[in-house]
């Protein structure tokens, strides 16, 4: 204790002085007044690109010609002869996705989502034997309702536990034409991961989706990862999406990659030999993705990027019974088919934290 | 044809009301003496001066604060004794008010010692804020400063604040 | 003599918190401390200037800068010319209105990792405990964090 402090002391504070002279009062010397603080895994790292509570956006894809086999029936990877074709001159929609947490401590994460999403075909005078499907497509616009939730539970500092279960309506319905609520599609995905530092996180888990068209069973790997200057980064669900990510500043962050996106279609209204139709339909999105703040907790994000083909294959249901096919099933498609590769736009608008 | 007759007389009538209506006055006012105190027993690390004060007493005779229409804070010195005070290793300036969010005005890190103890505050560049505080009934500045070892006494800083400040007519 | 000490130790903190407080017999002083986010990264004293609640950063667990090699600064600033000021002394909570019930609203709370600034309310759960939630526009919007009061170490 410094000589002019003493001197202080002992003209004010005799007490003080008898019992604390060698005392300083430093922050370090703190101690809990009852319990300790109990550290939770935080569900974000540094860096991470904004969370989308609520988003608006509008996608929208270049010309191309979509090409069908005929309906003999094939299976995976076969050989087919195109039989009937026809160019899409328009294919796009309105998606708008809501994610809202329902709690939100910091050692549990309960959020409900919903998304909707439309594409409309505009197809150039459909004929031959795929016409009716083409001028359904043409007709009525195809069409995703969802709903969803996610938890994140930290077990502790580092480790943690993601739930999510999603419920998709997928189809050719209109509002007032709705399907039976017995074609909805469940996904579901469960990872178990950690969280080192504040500038990495990383999960295992296992996911039942739809994700490229039809039903399968996946493994999947999160990665999250932030550079030391926060400038360069990663944020991959393997193998949903994959996405380097480079912030020009705090306020403009470029992201490049690809997502797969897609779901398993009920066709009302069409059928083949007796059986209900579901159109697999899965694009692969190599993309460049730029999100820019544009005034307090609104963003924009816009995309450019290519659409590739995985698949646009029609399954016959049997009485409408969704089946599981897998890498490795021996189920024949009731056609295949197949559309030439286009550039597509996205642009939006999201209310998001950080 | 008419319309357009009366509407001319009209628009110039207007104009001419906005053109008084929205003209400012732009002037300095004279520097503000303000004293703070920060009473001890003080500890080493950050510690805090407040002092509150009318904005309307920095204006001339016959100016309202509720005039006020652009406010620029274009300089704060701090003096200090620092022969008889400890030299903190960085001061940050604050503004708040009763009905406002108080904000960071400026700054200053690792100031040196200057035989006046006089120390030139880092200003903010976003001064936007200001109008809306120093309108308020009243407003309050604090000093954080951060001290590197114990100060068992209070701690007095004068502060001179240099406004320049628009007022509406 | 042990006693002594202590009665003069609790005597000194008790100065020290209020020394910038007008009146601490008020109810809302209850939030006056020091307190500990569940991240134990920093430590916050509140304290209370012209009725208001304010806490500010008193202690970081890293407080230097790895990129820098000097004291941690709020490089997150939205304004450029604030991203120098030091984060030791920052006050992450601003302007808190007792409003009754154990609850202090109406307050602000700035996450430097990001430069954001939350709205944000207050629950005192007991004594010791605070329910802090920072949120965007709506209480929905948000995320609670449990923080936890400090009290200087009792000599032994």
């Amino acid at each position: 204790m410094k000589f002019k402090s003493l001197v202080f002391l002992y003209a004010f504070f005799p007490l003080f002085v008898l019992g604390q002279e060698d005392d300083e009062i430093n922050y370090n010397d703190f101690e809990y007044a009852d319990e300790e603080t109990k550290t939770y895994a935080s569900p974000k790292i540094n860096g991470l690109s904004p969370n989308r509570f609520i988003n608006v956006s509008w996608d929208a894809q270049t010309p191309y010609k979509a090409e069908f086999s005929d309906r003999t029936g094939y299976l995976e990877g076969a050989d087919w002869q195109v039989n009937d074709s026809a160019n899409v001159n328009y294919t796009g929609g309105l998606r708008l996705n809501a994610n809202i947490p329902i709690v939100s401590r910091n050692n549990i994460v309960w959020q409900l989502g919903a998304n909707y999403m439309n594409t409309s075909f505009n197809v150039d005078d459909p004929a031959g034997a795929f016409e009716p499907i083409l001028s359904e497509l043409k007709r009525r616009d195809l069409r995703t309702s969802g709903l969803f939730t996610t938890v994140f539970k930290p077990l502790n500092d580092k480790q943690f536990l993601i739930f999510q279960g999603q419920a998709d309506y997928n189809g050719n319905y209109t509002f007032s034409n709705f399907h039976t609520l017995g074609l909805t599609k469940y996904s579901a995905a469960f990872l178990w991961g950690k969280r080192p530092n504040d500038r990495l996180q990383w999960a295992v888990g296992a996911s039942r989706t739809y994700r490229v068209g039809e039903l399968n069973y996946v493994p999947i790997v999160l990665y999250n990862w932030t550079s030391k200057k926060e400038k360069w980064g990663t944020e991959i669900l393997f193998p949903a999406k994959a996405h380097g990510k480079y912030w020009i500043n705090k306020s403009s962050l470029i992201m490049f990659g690809y997502e797969l996106e897609g779901g398993s279609y009920h066709l009302s209204g069409l059928s083949f030999n007796g059986n209900s139709l579901e159109l697999r339909r899965g694009e692969i999105r190599p993309r460049i993705e730029w999100n820019r703040k544009l005034i307090g907790f609104f963003w924009l994000n816009a995309q450019l990027g290519s659409r590739l083909n995985y698949s646009f294959n029609l399954d016959e249901l049997n009485e409408g019974k969704e089946f599981f096919r897998g890498f490795f099933g021996k189920q024949e498609y009731g056609a295949l088919s197949s559309l030439g590769t286009s550039f597509y736009g996205l642009i939006g608008i999201s209310f998001v934290s950080l | 044809m008419s319309i357009f007759k009366t509407s001319i007389p009209l628009f110039v009538v207007f104009a001419l009301i906005f053109v008084s209506c929205s003209s400012t006055e732009s002037f300095d006012t004279k520097v503000q003496k303000i004293d703070l105190v920060a009473v001890g027993p003080l500890f080493e690390g950050v510690n805090t001066a407040v002092v509150d004060f009318d904005f309307q007493e920095v204006l001339p005779e016959g100016k309202m604060k509720s005039q006020l229409d652009e406010v620029v804070l274009k300089s704060v010195k701090l003096f200090i004794d620092t022969v008889t005070l400890p030299l903190p290793n960085s001061f940050t300036l604050s503004l708040a008010s009763p009905n406002t969010s108080m904000k960071e005005c400026g700054f200053l890190n690792d100031p040196k010692l200057s035989n006046q103890g006089k120390f030139e505050i880092r200003l903010a560049k976003e001064q936007d804020f200001l109008p809306e505080i120093l309108q308020d009934k009243k407003q309050t500045l604090v000093v954080d400063f951060n001290l590197t070892e114990d100060w068992l006494d209070d701690y007095f800083i004068k502060a001179e604040l240099d406004w320049e400040v628009k007022l509406k007519n | 003599m042990r006693k002594v000490k202590s009665l003069v130790f609790v005597f000194v903190g008790l100065l020290m918190l209020t020394s910038m407080v007008g009146d601490s017999s008020e109810e809302g002083d209850k939030l006056i401390g020091v307190w500990e986010p569940s991240n134990k990264k920093v430590k916050v004293k509140i304290d209370k200037i012209s009725g208001k609640y304010y806490g500010k950063i008193v202690w970081l667990r890293e407080p230097i800068d790895p990129e820098t090699g000097k004291p941690k600064t709020d490089k997150n600033n939205p304004d450029e010319s604030l991203k120098s000021v030091p984060l030791k002394g920052y006050r992450l909570l601003k302007d808190f209105v007792y409003s009754g019930d154990n609850e202090w609203t109406e307050g602000t709370i700035y996450d430097p990792q990001n430069g954001s600034t939350y709205s944000c309310v207050i629950k005192l759960k007991d004594e010791n405990t605070l329910d802090i939630r920072g949120y965007i526009g709506v209480k929905t919007f948000g995320r609670t964090d449990v923080w936890k009061r400090l009290v200087m170490k009792k000599k032994k």
